[in-house]
């Protein structure tokens, strides 16, 4: 069996000038676009938006060409699906409406891969805490969570080779493999969320004897809301506005 | 449990059976729930994607069949804890695993549409003062989170002047009611079985 794992797109890329920029507000801002992207029902404004975000990406968020364009494979799936449909269920503007779509599929695509690739998830989830004053309780629950998240492929084939074990060997297909049948994987899944509501309950009992949920808490290595970050976020919302407003 | 007071007079309750009681332990089974299931919704995301290369337009169809699927997360949560505002919690928390760890297309729009379904899917149970959970609560639960998702989900992707506006509506409203309501009634009757969730809200009504 090959071993399953999950890797963030922050660990493959070098940080570049955007890994600077406060989590918090960053997100802030991401959200701002894909918002405002909402409203545009035109194809020439998302792909002049596409192309910049490229060249940015590229340039300030240094990621490589070829896992940008691996990164944009689903992306194009996405798009294309919802450029066909309108295409074959309008009759008069749906080449026009599908574009449109499929264009705002891409910006939001590589908005969301530059935001990815810029943003380690623990700092976000400390930003996210100290910045926006989000529950600690929440936010490291959270990162718990993730680690756990982690171990789940782990656990699956653990449990796997059991059920295996216990079954008497695999069910084999036409060229030999093992088979997973229906039934065998409805009790796998069912099996890894028992293990993991269980331990749930551990992670939960740790952190409150650990004095977890106690006030006031003190704070290793601070995230700083600099005025740069805050200038930068207004300025990206801004302009993302008044480029996605309808003029005409 | 302190004692025998609660076993003898029944007008004294348990302080954390109330729905705005949180405890610790509820919060980290409600993120943990929404973890998993982000994962589980991030690999329906997928499956879907290679469904809807493979069926090409009908593919965009596809997505209806699924929709209950990503309904789930909100009966299971409100269900064991028995707390208000635990389903929208658990559907943002995996919309935004979704995100920000797993890197889906939606993109960050992907809150907005777990608040809505989360909103949907934990109404019928907060009308019953988090007190009713027979299998009509749970079928409309995964109705009205799909009713509410398919308007946001029409605005953002344009349906609306699509000749197949009704036969989505009804697709997509099945799919809740089947996968994200009665599938998940059976869900929390099974887990309830095992005796982990004995220390929740749900293991303490009988």
């Amino acid at each position: 069996m090959t071993t399953l794992s999950i890797e963030h797109p922050s660990t493959l890329v070098e940080p570049g000038a955007l890994a600077r920029w406060n989590p918090s507000v960053k997100l802030i801002s991401l959200f701002v676009i894909s918002v405002a992207l909402l409203f545009v029902w035109e194809p020439v404004r998302p792909a002049i938006l596409w192309v910049v975000l490229v060249i940015v990406a590229l340039t300030v968020g240094n990621v490589p060409p070829k896992w940008l364009v691996m990164a944009h494979i689903p992306f194009l799936a996405f798009g294309s699906g919802l450029f066909l449909v309108n295409v074959l269920t309008r009759p008069e503007d749906g080449v026009w409406i599908g574009a449109a779509l499929a264009g705002r599929t891409l910006v939001i695509g590589v908005a969301s891969i530059l935001f990815l690739t810029s943003t380690d998830p623990v700092e976000l989830m400390r930003s996210l805490n100290q910045n926006l004053k989000l529950p600690a309780s929440m936010t490291f629950a959270i990162l718990a969570g993730y680690q756990l998240l982690l171990g789940l492929p782990r656990e699956w084939q653990t449990i796997r080779a059991a059920q295996l074990m216990r079954a008497g060997g695999a069910r084999r297909s036409r060229s030999g493999k093992p088979k997973l049948t229906f039934t065998e994987a409805r009790r796998l899944v069912f099996t890894v969320l028992i293990v993991t509501l269980r331990r749930s309950e551990r992670i939960a009992t740790s952190l409150e004897s650990r004095g977890f949920g106690l006030h006031p808490r003190t704070v290793y290595r601070p995230i700083r809301l600099r005025p740069c970050d805050v200038i930068l976020g207004v300025m990206v919302s801004a302009l993302s506005i008044a480029y996605c407003w309808p003029w005409m | 449990m302190t004692g025998s007071l609660q076993h003898t007079s029944p007008k004294i309750r348990n302080p954390y059976d109330s729905p705005w009681r949180w405890q610790l332990k509820d919060l980290v089974l409600v993120v943990v729930l929404g973890v998993v299931f982000g994962f589980i919704y991030w690999a329906l995301v997928q499956a879907w994607n290679g469904l809807a290369i493979v069926m090409g337009p009908a593919g965009d169809l596809a997505q209806h069949f699924l929709q209950g699927g990503w309904l789930l997360v909100a009966p299971l949560a409100v269900a064991i804890t028995r707390k208000a505002g635990s389903g929208i919690l658990a559907e943002m928390l995996a919309a935004t695993i979704e995100f920000v760890f797993l890197g889906s297309p939606v993109g960050p729009t992907l809150l907005l549409s777990g608040f809505l379904q989360g909103l949907g899917s934990e109404l019928p149970f907060a009308i019953g003062r988090y007190k009713r959970f027979g299998i009509s609560r749970y079928a409309i639960s995964g109705f009205l989170g799909a009713f509410f998702i398919f308007w946001f989900t029409a605005i953002r992707s344009g349906w609306f002047g699509q000749d197949i506006l009704v036969l989505r509506l009804i697709i997509h409203c099945s799919s809740g009611i089947i996968l994200g309501g009665i599938l998940a009634y059976f869900l929390v009757r099974a887990i309830k079985a095992t005796g982990v969730v004995d220390n929740y809200a749900i293991g303490r009504h009988r």
